[in-house]
């Protein structure tokens, strides 16, 4: 065959294949599914204390002292949905954080749909504990800053100080039997196995800071669980996976839901020391009126005395842990099909040790909101919170010399979209 | 035109191979999907019965509850979405799925049952089948409607799809009857 007539039949069966591929992209096109949502704020504390960075490693940024105010990108989500098959949808969430300055998958994931009723998720998951963690984004929430359930106990949400990686996400699966007994409503149970919650250290809560009174001491904020997701994010820190069960029932006719939650498993490297969390939720999400509320309790097993430099940082040994909130949300006005003007109220309460004579996260706080969706799926919102902190009498003078008190206030106002 | 090598030519065919291998598998599993997602909820559960009865068995139908999807996670009625535009058809039962729903993409045709809430439309065609006695206020008088009391009042697929309204006698015919003769002439 002459070498042109090769050229001509190449050139028109490759004009060929690019009209049926471009056919299939666009049937490619219909089993993907592109959304996002985003929000930027600017928040102001008073009465937090100032904190300095680490000397001993200067160049890493630790001065995160809240009470000069901020701009903050804290979320800049795509979520990607691609529908395999009927039964099986590859799903993951790519948020920008840090100022657009980390690149994180939140959830990296695979679903399987076995039967109607049956459901198999592998990957990066959501860990389904409690309510707030699987329904974390902004827009789905009333308040931008996340209860205390969620951000000292499940570590869903560790802003300000943490900024990126936003839900308690690890790596392993769920098996999902859902919506049995559709009459009244729905039960359905989540039962997970995942690397779990670790430390790399003798101690749960080694997060450590050096506060600006003047001479750096060093302590231990006992800050709860938000670090310690950290420590499988590659490999389990361990030989135990930790179990996840979460119990929910949703009422048929009405916008109700409640269920329980548990997590157990082993947080040291040799996977001696247990740790175990039930909780608690229920949710009344009506159009004008909503209710939410969660109760979760950790139990610590640790050794007495590592990590003792000076008094206020020795370890307690065993302790629990325990938060609780409820919200309440009205809408008084709404115009033009879907804006509106929401008023919100949340009291949460926080113990992140129960044994130590003081920590600043043993205090209750009060939020007032107000939301206001303007545009299309487009909404502003302002809030305010009055922290109080118990025990403060017992609050070492390093706390109080980095300008520490015993009332924390703090204004937030936040810009929030969605598509 | 410029000459192709030898080596180019190789790279390129085993690239085309490779892609054709894959839209091929694509196709293929695009056949698996069902033709009609049928949404309802506990109140509408016994007519998604009936119509699944009704509906001719060559035409395969998925139903999904629309009270269970929000227990999932918050991304969970989104994946539902994904699911039923896949589908040929979607069929929306009673007011609840419209409510529920609002401003969802639907990309494949849909039919509203017994519902009069205009919160859902499709980028394609989408046909409201409402009950004689339903109060038609809220629609737009210019709208094109029809009135049936038999199937053979349907007309032609392309009667149908020019229609927004189909108005059924239901004291002479059933909706189940209506929505299978209505889904055996549009479906595509």
């Amino acid at each position: 065959m002459p070498l042109k007539l090769r050229q001509i039949m190449l050139v028109s069966f490759l004009i060929t294949l690019t009209f049926l591929g471009a056919e299939k992209i666009g049937y490619a096109q219909e089993r993907l599914q592109v959304r996002g949502y985003g929000n930027t704020h600017f928040m102001d504390h008073a009465g937090t204390p100032n904190v300095m960075d680490d000397p001993n490693t200067p160049e890493v940024e630790d001065d995160t002292s809240l009470n000069d105010g901020f701009f903050q990108v804290r979320e800049f989500s795509l979520f990607f949905d691609f529908l395999i098959t009927d039964e099986i949808i590859a799903s993951t969430e790519i948020e920008a954080a840090d100022n657009g300055n980390t690149y994180t998958a939140n959830y990296a994931y695979i679903d399987i749909q076995v039967s109607d009723n049956v459901n198999i998720r592998a990957g990066k998951i959501l860990v389904p504990f409690l309510s707030y963690n699987e329904n974390k984004p902004s827009f789905k929430q009333n308040l931008m800053s996340q209860p205390f359930t969620a951000f000292n106990i499940a570590p869903v949400i560790g802003a300000p100080f943490v900024n990126s990686g936003f839900g308690w996400s690890d790596a392993g699966a769920v098996l999902n039997l859902c919506c049995l007994g559709a009459n009244i409503g729905f039960l359905d149970l989540k039962l997970a196995m995942i690397n779990g919650l670790g430390s790399n250290s003798d101690i749960l809560d080694d997060n450590t800071v050096y506060l600006d009174d003047g001479t750096g001491t060093s302590v231990r904020p006992r800050d709860g669980l938000i670090q310690n997701e950290t420590s499988t994010e590659l490999r389990d820190n361990n030989n135990n996976k930790a179990l996840v069960g979460k119990l929910t029932f949703k009422a048929a006719d009405l916008p109700f839901d409640m269920g329980i939650s548990w997590y157990q498993g082993k947080w040291d490297k040799a996977s001696s020391k247990n740790l175990r969390m039930a909780g608690a939720h229920l949710n009344w999400v009506g159009e004008t009126w909503t209710l939410k509320g969660e109760y979760v309790k950790a139990q610590v097993e640790q050794n007495t005395g590592p990590g003792a430099t000076v008094s206020i940082n020795t370890a307690t040994g065993d302790y629990n842990m325990q938060a609780w909130y409820v919200e309440g949300s009205v809408v008084p006005a709404r115009y033009q099909n879907d804006k509106y003007l929401r008023l919100i109220v949340r009291y949460d309460d926080v113990d992140t040790n129960n044994k130590v004579a003081f920590t600043p996260w043993d205090r209750s706080r009060i939020t007032a909101g107000m939301e206001w969706q303007f545009a299309h799926n487009t909404r502003f919102r302002y809030e305010w919170q009055r922290h109080e902190i118990d025990d403060f009498e017992n609050a070492p003078s390093p706390y109080k010399n980095a300008g520490g008190e015993e009332r924390i206030k703090m204004h937030m106002v936040s810009l929030i979209f969605s598509f | 035109m410029m000459a192709f090598k030898r080596k180019t030519m190789k790279w390129m065919s085993t690239l085309f191979f490779v892609i054709f291998i894959l839209l091929g598998l694509m196709n293929a599993k695009a056949q698996a999907d069902n033709d009609i997602s049928i949404v309802y909820t506990r109140k509408t559960a016994s007519q998604k019965n009936k119509l699944m009865e009704a509906l001719p068995k060559r035409i395969s139908a998925k139903a999904y509850n629309i009270g269970s999807l929000s227990i999932m996670d918050f991304s969970g009625k989104n994946k539902a979405l994904l699911r039923m535009n896949a589908s040929k058809m979607v069929i929306m039962l009673g007011d609840a799925p419209m409510k529920i729903l609002k401003n969802a993409k639907i990309n494949t045709d849909l039919l509203v049952i017994q519902s009069i809430r205009q919160t859902l439309h499709s980028s394609r065609w989408t046909l409201y089948i409402l009950g004689q006695e339903t109060a038609l206020k809220t629609f737009d008088p210019s709208l094109k409607k029809k009135k049936v009391s038999k199937t053979e009042d349907l007309g032609s697929e392309q009667d149908l799809r020019s229609l927004t309204l189909l108005i059924v006698d239901t004291q002479t015919i059933s909706f189940q009857e209506v929505i299978s003769e209505v889904v055996e002439k549009t479906l595509r």
